[in-house]
């Protein structure tokens, strides 16, 4: 008998991405998260095109506002990564997975890799065609307002990145409910404390990367602390980076509830 | 006293820990799985009870009822879970999260789940990929493993429209295409029609031939006689017995079977057939329609029972063996092995024997010593 040498760690992330890139591609969610993106687009899209007084920076950065910020960057993170891991456990196919001589670490990084990353194509295909057409009627502004919504589309992206490794901890964490716990997370912590006025709305990431984007305060903006953009950003990182991390170290330690036949 | 007793304490128990070294190293070249007092429980429930055992290469049938722990010990040893206590070595080394010997095993899960959107091709590259070859290596591999066990004309075709003997093909392709030293299979043989049970058998033949150990499940007896003529028997996550198919048969007819038939008069049975029937051992009217019987003979006592019925115009309904499975020969064994815990036989292993009647006993303990487990 002679089986090959383990892969190392980056080989093995490099497969399972392949792999589940190959799914991802395949699957219903990418088609799901595609049509959203379009329904979200369609509002902004209708007023630049039929509103001719309308003040195309002001359709963009609401679009990106409320398309995205409010919505997309939640449902695409819970679409496409808290199934990632929960949805192989029902499934009874994450075997094939944790059988073979990879370390846990690796399948749970090229998982986050092509969900997050799945999450972000579909986020920058909808921005820059938001900005497509939300300028198509003014080109000289396209080009000038390219920094802006690049700034609220890296904003976003940040905010995807740690939504996703949020998702992927309650999907490793519960795999049977990871969806459901996901939303409640996101829900309460990210989106309804985004809302609230005071320094409670510090605890949502939403409102820390609607300042790095640059847009408006949104709810009841009474009484929120003013905290600069670099600490805005370091905290953001910091806990995309602790939740991911967990993520992953739940995935390398746990039995990922096997254990009922 | 202690001066003159520690240096000889310290002598044994390096004498010990160089034997253990020495097995260990023995069997992390040699393909193996050793399982010492091995439990494992989820909340209250328990899986998997105190079981101790060594195999080596060779064909082994793990038998069980459903629900006896088969699948929760296999996976343990696939490094799926981890064992709550006790140790399970493969190749020498424990598995959960181990690269190392985890690239050494091969492992059919019982479950019919695969990638539906990815075709057969595409599924097993993955998997060779995973395993560690790379590019066209791993597709040549994928290539090699799904015609073996005769999914050529179907390795570019969707598994989701895979019939249930393909998708346990593939499954099983997925699983020997490294070339496993270990190969773990839960019933390997579900939903295959008997040309491809052909092929199964015969692949997983030639691997032990080559040296593997291959460890397969199922609750049907004849399945395990197709292939092996070594058994591990399972229940109630214990393993109740270990040996050969002849064992296993002669436990079968040791165990006393019950009768149960369905008449108008069973009481006037019951006293024929007590007259009649020196195989009988006891008889029990648990319905106004209903007689017990246990026997040590049940053919003869079956052939009584028609007798009976036919000469005293009985109206019978049904004529019904409870018992007649491996259920009941399983329920059997836990029974007199709980009934035997008391003597320490195993004592320290910590597993239940119970063919040491026939004087397995020893072959039984060299199975549980590194190295001979296969002989």
């Amino acid at each position: 008998m002679s089986a090959p040498p383990a892969p190392s760690f980056f080989a093995g992330v490099g497969a399972v991405v392949q792999l589940t890139l190959l799914r991802t591609l395949r699957g219903r969610k990418l088609r799901v998260a595609a049509i959203a993106t379009l329904v979200v687009l369609l509002f902004p899209a209708v007023v630049a095109l039929l509103e001719e007084d309308a003040d195309a920076a002001a359709v963009v950065r609401g679009g990106i506002d409320w398309g995205f910020f409010r919505l997309l960057v939640f449902l695409l993170p819970v679409l496409f990564t808290s199934g990632m891991i929960g949805e192989e456990v029902e499934n009874r196919t994450l075997h094939f997975l944790t059988m073979r001589p990879i370390s846990r670490s690796a399948i749970a990084i090229g998982k986050y890799i092509v969900g997050a990353g799945a999450a972000l194509a579909v986020t920058w295909a909808g921005i820059i065609l938001l900005h497509v057409i939300g300028f198509a009627t003014e080109p000289s502004l396209m080009i000038d307002e390219l920094g802006n919504t690049a700034r609220a589309g890296g904003a976003a992206s940040l905010l995807i990145l740690t939504y996703s490794g949020i998702c992927l901890l309650w999907g490793a964490l519960t795999p049977q409910a990871a969806g459901m716990i996901s939303v409640v997370h996101l829900g309460f912590f990210e989106w309804f404390m985004a809302l609230v006025p005071g320094s409670p709305r510090l605890v949502s990431m939403n409102h820390h990367a609607r300042e790095l984007g640059g847009l408006e305060r949104a709810g009841i903006a009474e009484w929120v602390p003013d905290i600069e953009l670099w600490t805005c950003a370091t905290i953001v990182v910091a806990v995309w980076l602790i939740f991911t991390a967990l993520a992953v170290l739940t995935v390398q330690l746990s039995e990922l509830r096997y254990g009922k036949a | 006293m202690s001066s003159t007793k520690t240096p000889a304490r310290d002598n044994k128990k390096r004498r010990e820990k160089e034997e253990d070294d020495e097995a260990l190293a023995v069997s992390r070249d040699k393909a193996s799985i050793r399982a010492v007092r091995v439990s494992k429980w989820y909340g209250k429930v328990t899986a998997v009870a105190d079981v101790s055992l060594h195999i080596g290469p060779g064909i082994w049938g793990l038998l069980g009822p459903n629900g006896s722990g088969k699948t929760t010990f296999m996976r343990m040893i696939a490094g799926q879970i981890t064992p709550s206590v006790g140790q399970l070595l493969v190749c020498g080394e424990p598995t959960f999260g181990n690269p190392n010997v985890l690239r050494r095993i091969g492992y059919c899960p019982e479950s019919d789940s695969l990638y539906d959107e990815l075709t057969g091709l595409e599924f097993v590259t993955a998997m060779a990929k995973l395993s560690g070859y790379s590019g066209e290596g791993a597709k040549k591999r994928a290539k090699d493993a799904l015609e073996e066990f005769g999914l050529e004309e179907a390795i570019h075709r969707k598994m989701g429209g895979y019939s249930r003997g393909m998708r346990q093909r593939a499954k099983l392709a997925q699983a020997v295409l490294h070339e496993p030293d270990v190969l773990i299979l839960d019933e390997p043989l579900t939903g295959t029609d008997p040309s491809s049970r052909q092929q199964i058998l015969d692949a997983l033949r030639a691997r032990a031939t080559k040296g593997a150990v291959v460890l397969f499940s199922t609750h049907v007896l004849h399945e395990v006689e197709a292939l092996t003529d070594r058994l591990l028997l399972i229940a109630r996550g214990q393993v109740v017995a270990q040996g050969g198919m002849q064992d296993i048969r002669e436990l079968l007819d040791e165990h006393p079977h019950h009768i149960r038939v369905q008449c108008d008069r069973p009481r006037d049975l019951a006293s024929a057939l007590l007259a009649n029937e020196k195989g009988v051992v006891a008889l029990h009217l648990p319905a106004p329609d209903l007689l017990e019987v246990r026997t040590w003979q049940p053919e003869e006592t079956y052939q009584a029972i028609a007798e009976q019925v036919v000469k005293g115009g009985y109206r019978c309904q049904s004529i019904t063996s409870p018992d007649a499975t491996l259920e009941a020969l399983f329920h059997y064994l836990v029974e007199r092995a709980n009934r035997g815990a008391g003597s320490g036989a195993d004592a320290g292993t910590g597993s239940v024997r119970t063919l040491e009647s026939r004087s397995e006993k020893s072959a039984y303990q060299q199975q549980l010593t590194p190295g001979a487990g296969s002989s």
